[in-house]
């Protein structure tokens, strides 16, 4: 009782201070635009901000951080939706469907739809957060080097499989070539480097945003603007907010489904936005009624990773408040912005500060709600720019890569890295390879190869030990059934199109 | 569409050799890394696991894409005379020019101030791309960059290349 | 667009351009905010720890200072990235004082060397064993020993040739632990309680600041500290230091970690003055101390001759058990760097310009 009677007054605290009425609606506002700017990221914008908040109370600090963060997390949306270039990694799975919706005019409501999504994510995973903390913490803690490698895994298969409905090994084999990029650098166990041709500049690694803009954007750009007319997107805005009759109905099953795998997701540590948001995806492929229509433009695929890597937030800070573990990378930042301003999140938190989790569900659920009304404001606007000629809009963006893959490192060669990214972007759309799992190698990469061999490092070599885990044991059944459904799936396409061309 | 699939089948066997070779790369190189205490806690392992995997991938293309006329199709692609078809087509030219226009905005970065490094890029990209009439997109070209250099050195508080 | 709109539009970008500009005088860095590059990843524990320094010498200095995360080969990415800029003062470095040991010998930075800067070190915290009895059985230093010896303890460590690293093999080698130790890497000091805490691992080397909440709430157990005192954490919660457990510990070097601010030693003048005005006022702030406090750290306010005999001890020791543990191929004799035992600073100093 004594607690929600917290979770109440924080809520008072907040709304009855001005200022920080103005920094969630200032912080949700730039958040956006951070999200949808390729290359600017939530992590990047709360790193910028963290010195800003420092002069602020402790409560305006977390409610201007968690807005921002909120924001960023869901303006991916937009960029993905609008010309096929994620904001960010996590919006990648919203690109699918959410630019097919574009193309065929309905862009309105694939963002109306993708904002509200975000809103339900998030506020589901802050009553999950308020309600479960003391309980689901214990989650992380399953979560031993063995089982990180395997879902590291788990998501690469997945995302390979999903990116492309015709011929998922397809999808692997980028997915693999991306963990071979990450293994480029020094490795986070012994510093040895790898694949460095003795350049210091990659004994950095292959920087991930510099990859993702140059992957997605400069392809893009390349792609679309070679075409002798490119394509152009007609017709009147419409209605941005879905009836929320069909939303109910038809939404509600997925909605629910997606959060509760956002939380998890949110809840391990290492895995993010990202891997949350595809997970959503494929469940919802496999789950739903119109499952085969997934990657023609349905607003399902919209809502499934927007609810998925939103309702990530909630279940990262789990761990976060309860273990001092971040379940995600901005949740890192906002862990060194707490720390900043004297709070330890950690088993201590709840004897020293009683206070501190009620005041982050309080703030979470303003900034969702203000980056639901910046969301609905913009989403107008936003779909003008959509009309505006691709050869305009596209040449645009360029200066936009190069300043976000610049703005990672601080270096000249980042941007150079990004060309070539865009180059390598470029071959693999003409031949129908899919991008996304390349940049989730990229980002998984690291934690399969270093969580593998810590594993075995724990096992003294051994591989029999390992397969005695419960949670390993599940996993790698999963991966087994990815695997076959996906030989099925390619066997199905061939065979299918043999028939056709045999038939032409 | 016949005449893609079969495209497809001789990219694919190209891939395929492609990835083969990249696996071995990888192997042999990951095998000649430090070893520590056990291979299996290594840097080369990982690597090692890759490669391997990149070859079996391969192996895998050429099996499928053979049985589908795949060697006969790359052996067209890559014939003198169709690569020289390819590169003289407008699509590939027009996106070539469109990359070479990208490359020495890169190549000229931080060599020339970035406002105007940005405002030659997107003049000359415009106007390539004949994108509209000339009052409209110089406009355009000229205060994008400067908006973009602002929000970022003033409110994101990057500096610029 | 209307010619109106446009019109707006130009006057408001000129209006901002010439804000921008209008305020010069006055300033340290007259040019421009300066950048403080920091050598590993944004909210980890290099990060955590510098940022407080920063924040403060910002307010003392009344000028925007950045900071930008450029992670990668144990900060030497960093380094080299901040000596290859020109030493204008406007570019600055951070990283733990752990770091440059292994710049020179694992070849991964040659400019990034201790006598290259100007440190400012505000705080400092030892290493600590940490266990959780209830999990692995292990309640003593003496059960410690005895689980290394038999071979049946797994050490936790954030990363190899990490300081905490350096401090286990001196451990191992004081108490005579004649078994090769099997560690686990775990990527964070964080992430090494909560395997110990989960059960995962026997027994985890960490800087102590990171696991102070475990410890206080008694999930975990602190074996010893690497300080050459007691800790008395609350009245009834007193940490043993290593030196408690007999002489054999005093070979054990004391390579408390700090997380200095650094600026190329031929920066201008007036700017490393100022910084050093800044720095001093920073570490005498409240917030600082109490920020120390609950991270179980120490302010130190080290700078000047100080911090570099500081760093460039810490710099040999590294070197060597970086070295002896094989992380490294190449000996740091070749470098001239000495042993710690032989480590004598009026030998070394000419290195940083003193006489």
């Amino acid at each position: 009782m004594e607690y929600f009677k917290h979770i109440f007054g924080m809520f008072n605290a907040m709304l009855s201070d001005p200022w920080i009425i103005a920094l969630i609606f200032g912080g949700s506002l730039a958040g956006l635009l951070v999200g949808v700017i390729p290359g600017l990221t939530a992590t990047m914008a709360l790193a910028l901000l963290i010195n800003i908040s420092y002069g602020m109370p402790l409560e305006r600090a977390v409610a201007f951080l968690l807005s921002v963060y909120v924001g960023a997390t869901s303006g991916g949306l937009c960029s993905a939706i609008m010309i096929n270039i994620p904001g960010t990694p996590a919006a990648a799975a919203t690109a699918l469907d959410g630019f097919q919706l574009a193309k065929q005019g309905k862009g309105g409501i694939a963002i109306g739809t993708g904002f509200i999504a975000s809103f339900i994510g998030t506020v589901f995973s802050i009553l999950v957060m308020l309600c479960l903390t003391p309980v689901l913490y214990l989650i992380a803690m399953k979560f031993g080097h063995w089982e990180m490698f395997l879902l590291a895994l788990f998501g690469i298969m997945i995302c390979g499989s999903l990116s492309t409905d015709k011929d998922p090994i397809k999808g692997w084999i980028v997915g693999f070539i991306g963990f071979a990029m990450s293994t480029v650098g020094m490795e986070a166990i012994y510093a040895y480097p790898r694949f460095t041709f003795g350049s210091l500049q990659l004994k950095g690694g292959v920087p991930l945003i510099a990859t993702l803009i140059g992957i997605f954007g400069i392809s893009e750009v390349i792609g679309v603007l070679q075409e002798t007319v490119p394509y152009k997107i007609e017709g009147k805005i419409g209605r941005i907010i879905p009836p929320l009759g069909m939303f109910f109905k038809k939404l509600l099953p997925a909605t629910i489904r997606s959060g509760i795998i956002g939380v998890i997701i949110g809840i391990i540590p290492g895995a993010g936005e990202d891997v949350g948001a595809w997970m959503a995806y494929d469940m919802g492929k496999r789950r739903s009624k119109d499952g085969d229509k997934f990657g023609t433009g349905v607003l399902e695929g919209v809502v499934c990773p927007e609810v998925a890597n939103n309702a990530v937030i909630g279940g990262a800070m789990i761990p976060l408040l309860t273990l001092a573990i971040p379940g995600s990378p901005p949740a890192a930042m906002f862990l060194a912005a707490m720390n900043l301003h004297g709070v330890r999140p950690g088993p201590m938190l709840n004897i020293e500060n009683p206070t501190f989790l009620p005041m982050v569900g309080a703030a979470l659920m303003c900034a969702s709600l203000a980056m639901l009304f910046w969301g609905l404001l913009l989403a107008k606007p936003m779909v003008g720019i959509l009309k505006i000629k691709r050869e305009i809009l596209l040449p645009l963006v360029v200066p936009l890569t190069v300043i976000g893959a610049y703005s990672g490192g601080i270096r000249i060669f980042d941007v150079y890295l990004m060309l070539f990214a865009g180059v390598i972007g470029y071959c693999l759309r003409q031949m129908d390879y899919p991008l996304a799992p390349m940049v989730l190698g990229l980002i998984l990469g690291p934690l399969a190869d270093v969580s593998f061999r810590q594993a075995l490092m724990q096992s003294r070599g051994q591989f029999l030990p390992l397969l005695e885990r419960p949670i390993g044991l599940l996993l790698i059944l999963a991966v087994i059934w990815i695997v076959w459904g996906g030989i099925k799936n390619a066997r199905a396409y061939y065979k299918k199109i043999d028939a056709e061309s045999e038939a032409g | 569409m016949p005449a893609k699939t079969q495209k497809l089948a001789g990219a694919d066997f190209i891939t395929a050799i492609i990835l083969m070779a990249l696996g071995a790369a990888l192997s042999v190189d990951a095998l000649r890394m430090r070893v520590y205490r056990t291979f299996l806690i290594s840097p080369g392992f990982f690597p090692l696991i890759l490669g391997a995997l990149f070859i079996f991938f391969g192996l895998f293309l050429i099996y499928r894409s053979s049985r589908r006329g795949g060697y006969a199709d790359a052996a067209r692609i890559l014939t003198p005379d169709n690569i020289k078809k390819s590169l003289v087509s407008p699509v590939f030219k027009k996106g070539f020019t469109v990359f070479l226009l990208i490359l020495a905005y890169v190549a000229l970065l931080g060599k020339i101030e970035f406002v105007y490094l940005s405002m030659g890029y997107l003049i000359l990209t415009f106007l390539f791309l004949n994108a509209g009439k000339w009052y409209l997109v110089i406009p355009v070209a000229v205060i994008a960059p400067v908006l973009v250099q602002l929000a970022f050195v003033h409110l994101f508080k990057i500096p610029m290349p | 667009m209307s010619k109106k709109v446009l019109a707006v539009a130009v006057l408001l970008v000129s209006l901002f351009a010439f804000a921008g500009s209008a305020f010069a005088a006055d300033k340290v860095w007259t040019k421009g905010a300066p950048t403080v590059y920091v050598g590993f990843g944004a909210g980890g524990g290099t990060d955590t720890a510098v940022r407080p320094l920063i924040a403060l010498m910002e307010k003392k200095i009344g000028e925007t200072i950045n900071v930008v995360n450029v992670p990668g080969a144990a900060s030497a990415v960093a380094a080299e990235q901040v000596q290859g800029l020109a030493h204008d003062g406007y570019a600055l470095f951070a990283t733990g004082s752990g770091c440059f040991g292994g710049f020179l010998i694992t070849d991964t930075s040659k400019q990034g060397i201790p006598w290259n800067w100007w440190g400012f070190h505000h705080i400092q915290g030892p290493a600590a064993l940490v266990v959780n009895p209830e999990k692995s059985g292990i309640n003593t230093v003496d059960d410690a020993i005895k689980a290394l010896n038999d071979g049946k303890a797994n050490v936790g460590i954030s990363s190899m040739g990490a300081g905490i690293h350096a401090f286990v093999e001196a451990f191992a080698a004081a108490a005579g632990v004649k078994t090769t130790i099997n560690y686990v890497t775990s990527g964070g000091d964080g992430a090494t309680c909560v395997a110990v805490l989960a059960g995962e691992i026997e027994i985890g080397s960490i800087s102590f600041s990171a696991g102070i909440d475990y410890v206080k709430s008694g999930k975990l157990k602190v074996l010893l500290l690497n300080r050459r005192e007691a800790l008395k954490l609350s009245d009834t919660l007193t940490l043993p230091a290593i030196t408690d457990f007999g002489a054999q510990y005093n070979a054990v070097p004391d390579l408390a970690e700090t997380w200095p601010v650094m600026i190329p030693r031929d920066a201008p003048k007036e700017i490393v003055d100022k910084l050093t005005e800044a720095f001093i006022w920073a570490c005498e702030q409240p917030e600082m101390k109490t920020f120390a406090e609950q991270m179980g750290y120490q302010v130190i306010t080290r700078h000047g001759e100080e911090a570099d005999k500081v760093l460039d001890y810490q710099y040999a020791a590294y070197a060597w058990v970086m070295y002896d543990a094989k992380l490294a191929e190449v000996s740091p004799e070749k470098f001239n760097i000495p042993r710690p035992e032989a480590w004598d600073w009026n030998k070394e100093k000419a290195k940083y310009g003193y006489k």
